[in-house]
């Protein structure tokens, strides 16, 4: 899950402020999922806004970060969106991009793209992966230590360490206990001590587009 | 003579003091040490301060003023692979020999727990690119480096930890990708210190172990940040406030070194950053 937080609202009227007609562009998925960007949200948004601008329509698109269901969606509503100045895109980067790629219009983001993350609960998230683009899941047995240890210590605890417990991230365990803790219990030990080196970034430093 | 040198023959002593932020201040500290040069053997750049002059830089401009072995503290915090190789190859440039490899240092002022600390090496890895590089003599990106020396590198182990398993299997990582030793951070648990040293003997490794001088409760405050886990304990607190730092010092960090010797430890830092005056005064009498 792409994990989103509304700008603050002063922010967003600043951006949208030099233009007249704005088009309102939601996210059906992760920031429904998060209430940043679903049906309320939306309603919400155009309530506060029709008094200052005009607004030619409004979509929650179905998943704005994939171009076969966001060019299907923006069919529905193409007058509204030609008609408009600028549009404002309740969805994760992604989906921002996805939309000023399929339209060709002044895109505006209405919220801030934070992690991939794991939802506990409305508003409780805990980001579980970096997208390093070389999962070494199985050898630390479902624990990423890159996503959560505050240094990215891949090969075991480091210096900062008390009693277990992490003195960066006060009050969290130290993963690198957690995944030996685990480990000895799987009988995976040998495989989590293993030796090895920092992530790469594959994925995160290629902008080719892959076909699989 | 290196510090791997020193080992062999006696418990080393290692000296830590600030890293400047003034070229000034740096000849202050150094002038303030003159003629104690028999007392220590290596001579260490504690961060203390968020910014301050290179650590690097202190070295080299030590280096170049007097010929005294400097046990680097080579941090991965913040720095690309990149980065580390030139710190690396500048280390080995300028004729450092001994180094040990932290994690880094961390003010709280300056970690903000909502951004990561992005680091491309971590410290087990930073060890095997320089012994690597020894062997090997190719850097990480596999040019060619003109080095013929040895290198004595080690890391940090936190002994504040009652379960020390995980860290013991650290310990014996370090070793198989090529560590000389390890530091053992300021504790006061003496069966943890007992138990790691034994075990990381056992592997093939040196122990250093670390004791840091406490002038007043406020230093005392700073060290917990730097050395997570340690707090002096509270006789000691109360001898601060009574105004008889020199003594508590004195006869703490003297016990301290008699237990080390006891374990059999290759050598002892005494960090000192921030408050040479005192350092001074320790090294003369200990």
């Amino acid at each position: 899950m792409i994990i989103t937080k509304m700008k603050p609202l002063d922010e967003i009227e600043k951006m949208i402020e030099p233009y007249e007609k704005i088009f309102l562009l939601g996210c059906n998925s992760c920031a429904a999922v998060c209430r940043t960007g679903g049906e309320e949200q939306i309603k919400e948004f155009y309530k506060k806004f029709s008094g200052k601008k005009k607004i030619t329509g409004s979509i929650v698109a179905e998943t704005p970060c994939d171009m076969r269901t966001l060019r299907a969606d923006l069919r529905l509503v193409r007058k509204a969106v030609e008609e408009s100045d600028a549009i404002l895109v309740f969805a994760c980067g992604v989906g921002v991009q996805t939309v000023a790629a399929l339209t060709g219009k002044i895109v505006i983001p209405a919220l801030n793209t934070l992690f991939s993350g794991q939802v506990e609960r409305i508003g409780v998230y805990h980001e579980l992966c970096k997208f390093c683009g070389d999962c070494m899941l199985y050898e630390t047995v479902g624990i990423c230590p890159i996503a959560i240890c505050p240094v990215m210590s891949v090969n075991g605890p480091c210096e900062y360490v008390v009693d277990g417990k992490c003195t960066l991230l006060p009050g969290r365990e130290c993963v690198w206990y957690l995944i030996l803790d685990r480990a000895k219990s799987l009988g995976l030990l040998d495989l989590a001590l293993r030796y090895r080196e920092s992530r790469r970034y594959h994925g995160a430093l290629s902008l080719k587009v892959k076909e699989e | 003579m290196g510090l791997a040198d020193v080992i062999s023959k006696k418990m080393a002593i290692v000296i830590g003091i600030r890293v400047p932020r003034t070229l000034k201040e740096l000849d202050d500290i150094w002038n303030s040490l003159k003629g104690l040069d028999d007392k220590f053997d290596a001579l260490t750049f504690s961060k203390i301060t968020p910014s301050s002059i290179d650590p690097l830089a202190s070295s080299v401009i030590l280096l170049q003023r007097t010929p005294i072995e400097i046990l680097y503290q080579l941090e991965c915090k913040k720095k690309n692979k990149s980065a580390v190789m030139s710190e690396v190859l500048t280390l080995i440039n300028v004729g450092i020999r001994s180094v040990v490899v932290s994690t880094g240092t961390f003010f709280q002022e300056e970690f903000d727990a909502g951004a990561s600390v992005v680091s491309d090496v971590d410290v087990t890895e930073l060890v095997r690119i320089m012994k690597t590089l020894e062997r090997g003599k190719r850097d990480i990106f596999g040019q060619v480096v003109d080095f013929d020396g040895k290198l004595f590198v080690g890391l940090r182990v936190n002994p504040n930890n009652e379960n020390l398993e995980p860290l013991l299997h650290s310990i014996k990582k370090f070793r198989e990708v090529g560590a000389d030793f390890i530091q053992l951070m300021p504790s006061l648990n003496i069966n943890s210190i007992k138990r790691i040293a034994e075990f990381a003997k056992s592997q093939g490794l040196a122990v250093f172990s670390t004791v840091c001088l406490v002038p007043s409760i406020e230093h005392a405050e700073s060290l917990s940040r730097r050395y997570p886990g340690f707090t002096p304990p509270p006789e000691f607190l109360e001898e601060l406030k009574s105004g008889r730092a020199d003594e508590a010092n004195l006869s703490q960090i003297s016990a301290m070194i008699s237990e080390f010797k006891k374990i059999g430890m290759s050598g002892c830092i005494i960090d000192g950053a921030g408050c040479e005056d005192l350092l001074r005064k320790v090294i003369t009498e200990v």
